[in-house]
């Protein structure tokens, strides 16, 4: 068993947050160094029996998983799409519950949250899994394997919150891989965290049914959604997802009324193209308001996408463009450390709010929510 | 070039509490080679395909428990014969994809060697290549077993219907190579157990299928349904995992047929990934069978 004992985590810990500057902590799937070899027969049987929420029983043993679109049937002994749920005789149990493999503290505006709460960190955390496979993924060395591929820790809800209220994240972010594939585990946590003045974000492509997703939210701060292009066919060839889902779950987000801000991954040739970009941009205008800000980020060869260039800054900048002439207020550019597409401009005065570079802020103009130069109400959650 | 598929039935393979009779699956996996390869000796047989310098890797298929799953006793007897031709102990290989499906199936678990090694990819010192291998839809980490230990493979499947992909035969048998075999069952697995088979480790150095028979689940699949399980006695057998998929095909719904069940077309589960295994792009076999000579051996 690979479970880290609370000395030892502690002690890495202390470690970690010694270098915090560096965003390192010494263990978590990108800085554990992913090594299924190593690891694999270690964690054998050491994976969660906690029954799965949102599923029904079916003929034959048979299971419906109903947490997202992808509604995967499972027979007996078999597992879902995510590889993280798994049928055990009619039972379905999620094998992640409690075990991360993922530990980060980072600034909240790694996720990217640029309205919620700058300056703060949230400690961040994934397990394995997730419920679409993108040809770009960054994190693909935890989010397209099996639990049992990456070296987890044993770290309940309760211990989760400790942790990020002895490291001072005011916030616990759900990152790096797909959230809703531990969706058990993230709802405990976040309701306990609650109770303990410790909030929760979700990072998600927003793959999710309604009701998981109404059920969930109440007990989150925010929700940060990859929406990876505005067509089907490419969240069919590059995603192996559906768009349709997406623009529900975002339509949902601002019903409920909770903070959510947008990513779009500019890929060079699949997705930058200017009308696409206007189409999307002009839907979320109308399904969502123009207070939602909208991240366009650069793409860097990855994964099963290696054989296209990174991102053209410019087309980035044709993107941030479009969706500032559409009427969109708060457009980002990222993974373009210090261009000036990374600050916040106030809609009304046009003056720099709050000037970023990279994840750190350079000055912060949002006083009690409001420009300081003209009283504006800035949308997020600064408090 | 035609194919060959051969399908060996023993009446006699079962004791009579219903276990296998090692001397018979012996016997049934003796007669198999030679039909297949034309030799007179099983060991000539086998000496056609490999080389005894190298190391064999024999993937079994454990999924199920002890009443489905590769028997044992099939999979040492073919380790024996291996033996006999002059390939070292330490290099047969019988695996899984973990200890715990191997231990459930009833192998007793040997991943060092000094016998023949019975390993998972989840032993340690096995685990999956680093780097990611691509294929048609497919990119996964292979098994170290496939890319590293084995010069060789030989695909032991059973043959079973499958709530997803139809049929779990030969060709989907190697989803236990692969770190992310959940990713790809949309589609009937279509193309992906395709796919799958074109990864040159898998293509290249698998020679032979030897698919238990001696019990096939025709419904219900792939966790074991014993009122959907027949005792079929057989093993069929082939260099070509196309050809033998085909055939396999037509032995499930010939079972399903006389015990009253639909087609795994009108059930809308055919396994369309034969077809394109065969097809002009992957060229992994024959998926017609104009172009199969299928044989049938019976020994009582
Ligand atoms: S959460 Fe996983 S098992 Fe459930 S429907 Fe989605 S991919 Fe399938």
């Amino acid at each position: 068993m690979s479970r880290i004992d609370r000395r030892e985590f502690l002690r890495y810990g202390a470690l970690g947050a010694s270098s915090l500057a560096l965003s390192s902590f010494p263990f978590g799937g990108k800085i554990l160094d992913f090594c299924p070899r190593a690891y694999a027969l270690e964690l054998t049987g050491d994976l969660s029996t906690e029954e799965a929420r949102y599923y029904k029983k079916l003929e034959e043993s048979v299971v419906g998983c109903e947490l997202c679109p992808r509604s995967c049937k499972v027979a007996d002994r078999e597992r879902g799409y995510c590889g993280v749920r798994e049928n055990r005789e009619g039972e379905y149990f999620t094998l992640v519950y409690s075990r991360p493999c993922s530990l980060n503290v980072d600034p909240i505006e790694k996720k990217p949250f640029f309205h919620f709460l700058p300056g703060t960190t949230a400690f961040s955390m994934a397990t394995a899994g997730c419920n679409v496979n993108c040809k770009f993924c960054q994190n693909w060395d935890i989010s397209q394997v099996r639990p049992e591929q990456t070296r987890n820790y044993y770290l309940p809800p309760k211990e989760l919150v400790d942790l990020a209220v002895r490291y001072k994240a005011p916030t616990i972010a759900y990152t790096y891989s797909e959230p809703i594939i531990f969706y058990e585990y993230m709802y405990d946590t976040a309701k306990l965290g609650h109770t303990k003045g410790v909030r929760s974000v979700m990072i998600s492509g927003g793959y999710i049914k309604e009701k998981p997703l109404v059920d969930l939210v109440r007990h989150l701060d925010a929700v940060k959604i990859d929406l990876k292009a505005f067509t089907e066919k490419y969240y069919k060839e590059v995603c192996h997802g559906e768009l349709k889902p997406i623009l529900e779950c975002l339509v949902t987000l601002k019903r409920e009324g909770i903070w959510t801000e947008i990513v779009y991954l500019v890929v060079p040739t699949l997705n930058d193209r200017k009308n696409e970009i206007e189409a999307m941009c002009a839907w979320i205008l109308d399904n969502l308001g123009p207070d939602v800000p909208v991240h366009f980020t650069r793409f860097h060869p990855m994964y099963l996408l290696k054989n296209l260039p990174s991102t053209p800054v410019k087309t980035l900048e044709m993107a941030r463009r479009t969706a500032l002439e559409k009427g969109l207020n708060f457009v980002y550019i990222g993974n373009v450390p210090g261009h000036e597409g990374e600050n916040t401009y106030c809609p009304e005065c046009g003056k720099v709010l709050i000037k970023r570079t990279g994840f750190s802020i350079l000055s912060n103009d949002v006083v009690s929510g409001k420009c300081k130069h003209c009283g504006k109400m800035i949308p997020g959650v600064w408090s | 070039m035609r194919s060959k598929v051969v399908l060996v039935r023993h009446k006699n393979i079962f004791d009579s509490r219903g276990r296998l009779k090692r001397p018979s699956v012996t016997e049934a996996l003796d007669a198999g080679l030679k039909a297949l390869t034309g030799d007179r000796d099983s060991r000539d047989s086998l000496r056609s395909l490999f080389d005894a310098s190298g190391a064999v890797a024999l993937k079994s298929n454990c999924l199920s428990g002890r009443m489905l799953s590769t028997a044992p006793e099939l999979a040492f007897s073919l380790a024996e014969e291996l033996h006999v031709i002059g390939i070292k102990k330490s290099n047969v290989i019988i695996w899984e994809r973990t200890e715990r499906e191997l231990a459930s199936a009833g192998y007793s678990l040997n991943p060092k060697g000094g016998d023949f090694r019975v390993l998972a990819t989840d032993s340690r010192g096995a685990g999956y290549s680093r780097s990611l291998f691509v294929s048609g839809k497919v990119g996964s980490l292979l098994s170290r077993i496939m890319t590293g230990i084995a010069d060789f493979a030989i695909n032991m499947p059973i043959l079973k219907d499958h709530n997803l992909a139809g049929l779990s035969g030969g060709m989907k048998n190697y989803y236990g190579a692969i770190h992310n075999p959940n990713k790809f069952h949309d589609n009937n697995c279509d193309p992906y157990v395709a796919d799958v088979n074109a990864l040159p480790d898998i293509k290249n150095k698998n020679r032979l299928t030897v698919c238990d028979c001696t019990r096939v689940q025709y419904h219900g699949g792939p966790g074991y349904k014993p009122h959907w399980c027949e005792k079929f006695g057989g093993l069929l057998l082939s260099k070509d995992p196309v050809a033998l998929d085909r055939i396999a095909y037509n032995i499930l719904e010939q079972l399903r047929r006389k015990n009253g069940l639909g087609s795994l077309k009108e059930e809308r589960r055919e396994p369309k990934y034969i077809f394109t295994a065969g097809d002009d792009e992957h060229k992994l076999g024959s998926c017609s069978i104009e172009d199969i000579d299928f044989v049938e051996v019976g020994l009582s």
